[in-house]
């Protein structure tokens, strides 16, 4: 019998022989899933555990509604199919502890409010299930008896049957109460499966704000909106780490590439096929990689699943499952099966890369004798520029000069700093010189005009935001979370959490109910204005009648509870201690009826999306323009940002929970310079981006088309010492550059901006930090001594 | 004086220097021996362009150090190439002016072309283009070069390997007039008996090993 020998595969031969760097490329890759699939994981599993939470408190149903005002409640009240909880700060007592609570109590059994997780749902008169955290505190267990107290009734006692859980606030402290009793005219909360604005008698409430409403799914995308996904962390966390380990995975793959040839060169020499050769190595290596992201991905899943309850803690929330980063691990392995197949074309390129250098050096060293005076010149544009921006009615084009010529100076620069680096050196030394830097030159042109432009800008447009900002107040104070229209009993209870995480200061106003009478609060000016042109007409006035500094120049008018309180208003609409009054005797007017002026102090907390005039409920101004109180307050947590965010996220969990309808705005979203702000920075990092990019390629190929010219030097006695006189300008060019583009983009910024003070932030300073360390990786790739022919 | 003790140079299997101990310090020393038996790994090793697997390099009793990422080549030693090596972007002079410049040697008006007298070239030669020479020609410009350097030891690795008979005369005699000339000491490796014979000293290698001398 003739015995075969059996064929072993061509990868598996290679992998045998190169065992190690198959194990470092797996273990990259291993790295580069297991740290981009965590971060995946939870930002997914804190989304997903945000929507159950802001699901589960409203049982599930797809809209929810309220309303302070007594009329629309009674209306509500008659809706069939409407489910309703009434919330309610209150305390239980166990048989030990006391623990304040929220006490959401329901008439209907048929409300899922919560995530079940232990017994059952109540579905009789005086059962109850509890959150774990009340559990926890009160050292209770299904089965036991408690004494719930709310609304400063009279103690029940009710049976626990079942516990929940707030996926999105695990510390919530919870218990639902199923009261028969609760009618729905006592609710805080209604909810309905359909939309309730399709109910007619709804509908003309809701248009007139007595009633408000949410989709569920809105209340979902707001919180997700502001959950701990958002957390920088998670939010950047997956790409950052990602590029960053990205990196790393393309160097140690760079490093083996000496090796690599080394391998193709033996499978060449044995008859292999040059394509055959070129995809067994980079189909083993592109393999390696994406099993170890896949073995790295399953890896961080399965340890947060085991320690999923810790991991969810710390962002305040409770998993009830942890999600597997499977879109991340296949577009990891997707980028390795990419960079895998585009390896010839970028193979290619980066050989035509260098050949093209090396001919462009060829040229540009020998024209680069009008250097000094197109920095010259473009220096003097950008001062010129300056001066003419600084004029009192500079002209339009100043910016657009200035930028010019912070590019017409980047084109000359860098061959001026080659020629004072060199000046010391002998003639051919310095040809020489010139010889390794010229493509080196272009690119940090070219790199530097980048930083220049982009950071001028970024600069300019942060100067000139600070700027307005300074002219213009806030649209509430700074640091505060403001929720407008919110249920009375349903601000207590937001306002209960906000005490218990550690808030300490609150604004709350009364809104009056304005079905009928609608008054609002302006500056006297534009209300002699309108006498003088004797026009009821607001919008029939100049501009310059306006207040010009509040972000509100009309706002509402706010009641305050306390008996006898002073009145008062936002500091830009009140002249000579008086604010004016636009009154509305019928709120589908479109002008007002009457006009009036009242006394009022200046506060600066007011205006903007606060209430621009607060008065007492029982002052003459409120009784003579009918102003009673809607059942709704604008409510103001004035320490919201001080709060930890997890903190943030937990009582916003509260909010849409009890206060789901209520429209909420926070002092950074209510910023409106904070896109300008945000848009600045984004220009600045992505030139950074763009100005390393440039920097790196462009400087990489340099260094390739002069390789031979490196080599030679060392080949022909010049030792590390001489050679690296000659290098010099490696390191010079790209840093010397760098700093003077920091001085011409400042001059250049200014150009730009406006002659108001203002801060230009760090952004733009980005670009040319990027430059400067993309640099720095180059100046060793540049020393190194490349290997002789005789080595390879 | 070069001393050359216990170098070996390895790669797995194939041994291309073997254990030589030798001392070189004749004006004009001769290294020779058929094609792969180690001559041009020899001249690296005491250039300081290639480390060996083991043993020392000295010249003067100071150690040649190995190359690192960042350093290849003893500035003690000049290395003479067979291909030459010359910078193509620089004219003739400048070729020649390159390391004396680096080295920070006073480099008179007048010493390039002297240079080139030394190797048999006039100074016409001075202003043209290395693509313009013959092999012949390329070989005195690099020689004249590694003298502008002012070395202690110039290495000429295959000299004249790629030259006719007319030039490989020419190159030999170059050498030799160096050698006893000046204060440089010359090694030369070459498998051309024609050179082989100017030497005062003639180092046989066979199989990496000094075989006779």
């Amino acid at each position: 019998m003739m015995l075969r020998r059996r064929r072993v595969p061509l990868a598996r031969r290679l992998i045998t022989h190169r065992l190690s760097t198959i194990v470092a490329l797996f273990l990259v890759g291993a790295l580069l899933g297991a740290a981009v699939g965590a971060l995946t994981s939870i930002r997914t599993s804190t989304e997903q555990a945000v929507t159950t939470g802001v699901e589960a408190g409203v049982g599930d149903r797809s809209f929810v509604i309220q309303s302070g005002s007594g009329d629309a409640r009674t209306i509500l009240s008659r809706q069939p199919d409407l489910d309703y909880v009434r919330d309610a700060g209150g305390t239980v007592n166990g048989d030990e502890t006391t623990s304040d609570a929220m006490v959401r109590r329901i008439a209907s059994t048929t409300l899922p409010l919560g995530t079940l997780t232990g017994g059952e749902r109540p579905d009789k008169n005086g059962e109850a299930t509890v959150s774990e955290a009340l559990a926890d505190d009160l050292g209770i267990a299904v089965g036991d008896r408690v004494e719930v107290t709310w609304d400063d009734a009279t103690p029940t006692t009710v049976q626990v049957v079942g516990t929940t859980i707030d996926t999105a606030d695990s510390e919530a402290k919870t218990i639902v109460v199923v009261d028969p009793s609760l009618s729905s005219a006592e609710a805080s909360v209604w909810l309905s499966r359909t939309d309730p604005y399709k109910r007619a008698p709804l509908t003309t409430q809701m248009d007139l704000r007595a009633i408000t409403y949410q989709p569920t799914s809105s209340l979902v995308e707001s919180a997700l909106a502001h959950g701990p996904n958002t957390a920088p962390v998670l939010r950047w966390g997956p790409a950052v780490v990602g590029a960053m380990l990205g990196t790393l995975v393309l160097a140690v793959v760079a490093g083996f590439v000496p090796g690599a040839r080394r391998t193709a060169t033996t499978m060449l020499a044995v008859g292999l096929s040059l394509r055959r050769t070129w995809w067994t190595i980079v189909g083993v290596a592109a393999a390696a990689i994406s099993v170890g992201v896949l073995f790295g991905a399953a890896t961080a899943y399965a340890t947060l699943r085991a320690a999923s309850g810790q991991v969810s803690a710390l962002f305040g929330q409770a998993w009830l499952s942890v999600s597997f980063p499977l879109s991340t691990v296949l577009l990891l392995v997707g980028l390795a099966g990419l960079l895998a197949a585009l390896s010839r074309p970028i193979a290619r390129i980066g050989g035509l890369l260098g050949r093209s250098s090396r001919r462009w050096s060829l040229v540009s060293s020998r024209t680069d004798t009008a250097a000094g005076l197109r920095a010259a010149t473009g220096l003097t544009i950008v001062v010129i520029a300056v001066i003419l921006s600084r004029l009192e009615n500079p002209p339009a084009f100043a910016g657009v000069m200035g930028l010019t010529g912070g590019v017409v100076f980047a084109s000359g620069l860098p061959a001026l700093v080659v020629r004072l680096c060199t000046a010391s050196l002998g003639p051919a030394s310095r040809r020489v010189s010139a010889r390794l830097t010229a493509v080196l030159r272009v690119v940090v042109a070219a790199a530097m005009s980048v930083a220049i432009v982009a950071g001028a800008y970024s600069a300019s447009q942060r100067h000139n935001v600070d700027a307005s900002r300074d002219l213009t107040r806030p649209l509430q104070p700074a640091g505060s979370l403001a929720m407008l229209e919110v249920p009375s009993a349903a601000a207590s209870t937001v306002l209960l959490k906000y005490r218990e995480l550690g808030g300490r200061e609150a604004l709350r106003f009364m809104l009056p109910l304005e079905t009928k009478d609608l008054l609002r609060v302006t500056s006297p000016t534009l209300l002699a204005c309108m006498k003088e042109l004797d026009t009821l007409d607001p919008s029939a006035t100049p501009d310059e009648c306006w207040p010009q500094e509040t972000f509100a120049p009309t706002n509402s008018v706010a009641l305050d509870e306390r008996d006898g309180a002073q009145p008062r208003a936002d500091p830009d609409l009140v002249r000579s201690g008086q604010v004016g009054l636009l009154y509305y005797g019928s709120v589908a007017g479109q002008t007002p009826t009457s006009l009036a002026v009242t006394d009022a102090a200046p506060d600066e907390q007011l205006g903007g999306n606060l209430p621009g005039l607060v008065i007492a409920a029982d002052s003459a101004v409120a009784r003579r323009f009918n102003l009673r109180p809607a059942g709704t307050e604008v409510v103001t947590l004035l320490d919201f940002e001080r709060l930890s965010g997890r903190e943030q996220a937990q009582l916003r969990a509260t909010i849409s929970k009890v206060a789901p309808a209520a429209q909420v705005a926070s002092a950074d979203e209510a910023d409106l310079h904070g896109p300008d702000e945000r848009q600045a920075t984004a220009v600045g990092i992505v030139a950074a981006a763009i100005t390393a990019l440039i920097m790196l390629i462009g400087g990489l190929a340099a260094l390739a088309g002069e390789r031979e010219t490196r080599r030679l030097l060392a080949d022909i006695g010049i030792a590390a010492r001489m050679r690296i006189r000659l290098l010099v300008p490696w390191a010079a060019l790209p840093l010397a550059t760098m700093a003077a583009a920091a001085a011409v983009t400042w001059l250049c910024a200014l150009a730009l901006e406006t002659t108001l003070p203002g801060d230009r932030g760090m952004a733009w300073t980005a670009p040319l930090v990027a430059g400067a360390v993309a640099a720095l990786i180059l100046i060793p790739l540049a020393i190194r001594v490349p290997a002789a022919p005789e080595d390879s | 004086m070069i001393s050359l003790e216990d170098v070996v140079v390895s790669y797995g299997s194939v041994v291309p220097i073997d254990r030589v101990n030798v001392k070189l310090d004749a004006a004009l020393t001769v290294v020779t021996g058929p094609s792969g038996s180690g001559k041009s790994t020899l001249l690296r090793v005491i250039a300081g362009l290639q480390a060996p697997t083991s043993g020392t390099v000295l010249i003067d009793d100071s150690i040649v150090r190995p190359p690192s990422w960042r350093r290849a080549g003893d500035e003690r030693v000049v290395l003479v190439h067979q291909d030459y090596r010359l910078i193509d972007f620089l004219n003739v002079e400048e070729n020649l002016r390159l390391g004396a410049e680096l080295r920070n040697l006073p480099v008179p008006t007048n010493l390039p072309a002297d240079t080139l007298e030394r190797v048999g070239l006039d100074t016409t030669f001075l202003h043209r283009s290395p693509e313009t020479l013959s092999g012949g020609e390329k070989q005195r410009v690099a020689i004249a070069r590694a003298l502008m350097c002012e070395p202690q030891v110039l290495l000429a690795d295959e000299p004249t390997g790629a030259l006719d008979a007319d030039n490989t005369t020419n190159v030999a005699q170059t050498l030799k007039a160096i050698g006893e000339r000046s204060q440089v000491q010359v090694v030369v490796a070459t498998h051309d008996p024609l050179v082989s014979r100017i030497g005062d000293d003639v180092l046989v290698l066979s199989q990496g090993a000094v075989v006779r001398r």
